[in-house]
């Protein structure tokens, strides 16, 4: 089930919002798992199983890390490979049996491995893990209740697509949420911001994306740039406006999570990019790859090493496919070059320019990104620089690019600290909390008519 | 305070919507859409893992003020500039005119050619009357962007130039005249369009065309056609529809897939229903003939292979032959040839909206 669905903004969030704020303390934190698991199971009746059974075994193997007890590290290294595992099996058996099978055509050739990507597998796997270590290095207790740990895991708001919320940060809160009504009042407005991002923006310049993108060698020069810049705002108003409509979901229901996106276009670096964008993955792997690694406490050589590393991982985490691959290691490699010497390169550039050159950087680096396949990956980088795709523009693509400027130039303007800077300012006002309230229920209301829309469907071919 | 009223009213919107589908019936038909709603989830979509989609598309069928909330949308892509994404655009003057169809070349000549193979086999002479699109007619009217994307120009070229069928020459007239010659809510041509296609076909056929005042015209007011419901512009004020009927013709038509005879070609009684353009021949029908009982003894048969811009074409060239077979090419599955033998026919005119030719007209029909 996604947030922007009617299944769930009519039905899932009204009946859960409502049980969990009316039952009793008591009864509260059980009937939010159930609620997520059925949430889960709406779209993956079966695998839910298995989350299931995740979540027992490293609730389990949580008392065996804990305090002094005897074979700690066996445990931690036995919960650690049997996630990792879980991992490999659900998401990388494909990649790894079409990559054989490339190698060694012969016998294998007729065979094809189909496992299904459990959804949101990535994402707890990640949340497990960080409790076990967690537990482990004695920053966190061993959780005794597995409703509350099960809770943790499986918590709606971030399940399917993040935050990836570490034990540590939710510990305290799990026993005791915020349920003041000033709290849900700010995770309305932030799910409605995160709604927004996700309805009007990201699926509105995806749109002209998918239409660009479905054109290669006929959309000129500039329709290419174009393209990518949609794709570049499609990609991050869809994640963080599901982050938004999670941290929101979150604050309804009691629950801070950590900031996942802090508007990564505005960086001036590729390490600020990163700082930025998917801070709680870039967190993660700091904290749990990069640092016991050595991080940069070993020297230069170890620092590129551990980062090549952080980076391999953190690309094939997006996705099996060694595309993905590509582009954790131009971020890898890119990291380690401002690191040497580009860093103070960059900084003698204006501002102004730094930023632009990072928002190319990061936009190229969606372009490696979203083919899967490398040879549509080539002739797509082959039309930016007019290979095969003659001309700045074509009569088709000009109607398209002209036609979404306008959209494109408030993705632009909605990818910086502008409107909140703005709306803080307007805050002391008192008119504005009511203008606020008014653009609120309008934004709802256009969301609502975009969903509507997918499905509006006139039958009038009879009348041709 | 503040906080109170935010939360209130978000639930608020949350809880009606499902109290109105509890309390109210469910809706079966969509009159804008002309189509029926989805059916209420089957547990057996559980099988096949369908049930979410299944229930997700039930309740986006099922959402009240759905007509409001697409035309909200409608309205906000249309005045955030991003029209070129619709099937429908709106010109400065109100028209809503379909969007260049993605045409190929190749489709146009495979039909030409078999057009002209008719044409050689049966003997008769083959007139294509191709109708341009508003959009190309009224480009004028239209962002330059999108005006530029219209193709009918080498489409109309490579009718002039296809050997062995008669083009009916209408860009031209259209092109200098015809901006008003469209309805704003609809992609048909009014009576006026009709008209002006009538006396060029005739011209080009050698037949003499009957003056403008020698058919009743009438009109009926609150038309709204089909690119309004595509579009969900409910704002674009209604049409007049113009309805042209021969002074002195004794008029008889009958249907291939129905029994009986009429006396009329108009059927007045599809007024009532949410689609008016059925007035016209009561619509769509594999083979529709109409005969004239008061034509000269030496008028022609004509038969008119068309889709629904036919449909307005017959009533005016009704006084002119003593039958005129009407074939559809969407639900007739025979072949054009036979219907030339069967009914004697000396003369065929392919009437169709220019991109339809290429994408509607089943080419196995013309064998």
């Amino acid at each position: 089930m996604v947030f922007s669905s009617l299944t769930f903004l009519f039905i899932f969030l009204p009946v859960t919002l409502l049980g969990y704020r009316l039952l009793p303390k008591k009864l509260r934190i059980g009937f939010l798992l159930l609620a997520s698991l059925l949430f889960y199971a709406w779209g993956e009746p079966l695998y839910v199983f298995l989350m299931i059974g995740s979540i027992l075994v490293n609730w389990g193997i949580g008392f065996k890390v804990t305090g002094d007890g005897p074979h700690r590290k066996a445990w931690l290294v036995l919960s650690v490979a049997l996630n990792l595992l879980l991992l490999l099996i659900f998401k990388y058996t494909g990649l790894l049996w079409d990559t054989v099978k490339g190698l060694f055509p012969a016998p294998l050739s007729e065979k094809a491995v189909a496992i299904r990507l459990p959804i949101g597998i990535s994402f707890f796997t990640f949340q497990i893990m960080s409790y076990v270590i967690d537990v482990y290095r004695g920053k966190a207790k061993a959780q005794r209740s597995p409703v509350l740990f099960g809770a943790y895991v499986s918590m709606f708001p971030q399940l399917i697509a993040g935050p990836i919320v570490r034990y540590v940060d939710i510990e305290a809160q799990l026993d005791d949420p915020d349920l003041s009504l000033s709290g849900f009042a700010q995770g309305v407005g932030l799910f409605l911001v995160g709604l927004g991002k996700k309805v009007l923006l990201a699926n509105g310049v995806a749109v002209l994306w998918r239409e660009l993108a479905a054109m290669p060698g006929e959309t000129g020069v500039l329709g290419a740039w174009v393209g990518l810049v949609a794709y570049t705002f499609q990609i991050y108003f869809d994640f963080s406006g599901y982050s938004d409509m999670a941290c929101g979901l979150g604050r309804m229901l009691g629950f801070r999570f950590v900031e996942n996106f802090h508007y990564p276009y505005i960086a001036e670096s590729v390490t600020d990019f990163w700082r930025r964008w998917h801070i709680s993955l870039s967190t993660w792997f700091r904290e749990y790859v990069y640092i016991p690694l050595g991080g940069n406490r070993r020297g230069l050589k170890r620092q590129i090493l551990n980062l090549l590393i952080v980076w391999t991982l953190t690309g094939l985490w997006h996705g099996a496919s060694w595309n993905f691959l590509l582009w954790g290691l131009y971020y890898g490699v890119l990291l380690i070059l401002e690191k040497l010497f580009l860093g103070r390169v960059l900084q003698k550039l204006p501002r102004f320019l730094r930023r632009l050159l990072t928002f190319l950087i990061a936009a190229m680096g969606w372009g490696i990104f979203y083919f899967t396949d490398f040879a549509a990956l080539g002739t797509f980088f082959g039309s930016l620089v007019g290979v095969g795709n003659p001309g700045l523009v074509t009569a088709r693509s000009w109607a398209w690019v002209l036609g979404y400027a306008p959209l494109l130039l408030v993705c632009a303007v909605a990818s910086t600290p502008l409107g909140a800077e703005l709306d803080r300012r307007l805050s002391e006002k008192k008119v504005w909390s009511w203008v606020r309230l008014l653009l609120g229920a309008g934004l709802f209301l256009l969301c609502l008519g975009a969903l509507a829309s997918q499905s509006y469907n006139p039958f009038i071919y009879f009348r041709f | 305070m503040m906080d109170i009223v935010t939360v209130g009213l978000f639930l608020l919107a949350l809880l009606l919507v499902p109290l109105y589908w509890l309390l109210f019936p469910r809706r079966t038909f969509s009159d804008s859409e002309r189509r029926y709603l989805a059916e209420p989830p089957k547990l057996t979509s559980l099988k096949d893992w369908s049930f979410d989609d299944a229930v997700e598309t039930y309740l986006a069928d099922q959402l009240p003020g759905r007509d409001a909330l697409v035309g909200l949308n409608a309205y906000t892509v249309l005045l955030s500039g991003r029209q070129v994404s619709q099937d429908i655009w709106r010109d400065r003057e109100g028209y809503l005119v379909e969007a260049p169809l993605q045409v190929a070349p190749e489709q146009l000549q495979k039909r030409l050619g078999r057009m002209a193979a008719l044409g050689e086999r049966t003997g008769l002479p083959v007139y294509v009357m191709a109708v341009p699109s508003t959009g190309y007619v009224r480009r004028g009217t239209l962002p330059r962007a999108l005006a530029a994307l219209y193709r009918d120009d080498s489409l109309l070229g490579q009718i002039a130039d296809a050997p062995g069928i008669r083009p009916v020459p209408l860009a031209e007239t259209f092109l200098q005249q015809g901006q008003s010659w469209y309805y704003r809510t609809d992609h048909h041509w009014t009576g006026e369009g009709a008209y002006a296609a009538y006396r060029l076909f005739m011209k080009t056929a050698g037949h003499q065309a009957l003056p403008y005042d020698a058919y009743y015209h009438h009109t009926v007011a609150g038309y709204v056609g089909s690119t309004r419901s595509r579009s969900a512009l409910w704002l674009t004020a209604p049409d007049v529809l113009t309805i042209d009927e021969p002074m002195d013709a004794a008029v008889t038509l009958s249907f291939s897939d129905e029994e009986g005879t009429y006396p009329s070609l108009f059927f007045y009684d599809h007024l009532k229903e949410y689609d008016w353009y059925p007035l016209f021949l009561d619509g769509n029908h594999p083979v529709t003939l109409v005969d004239n009982g008061s034509a000269p003894e030496d008028a022609p048969t004509l038969l008119l292979v068309k889709d629904s811009f036919g449909n307005t074409l017959a009533p005016l060239l009704v006084p002119s032959y003593r039958r005129i077979v009407l074939v559809d090419p969407r639900y007739y599955r025979g072949s054009v040839a036979d219907l030339c033998a069967q009914y004697q026919a000396e003369e065929i005119l392919f009437c169709y909206s220019l991109e339809r030719i290429c994408t509607d007209l089943n080419l196995s029909i013309l064998k």
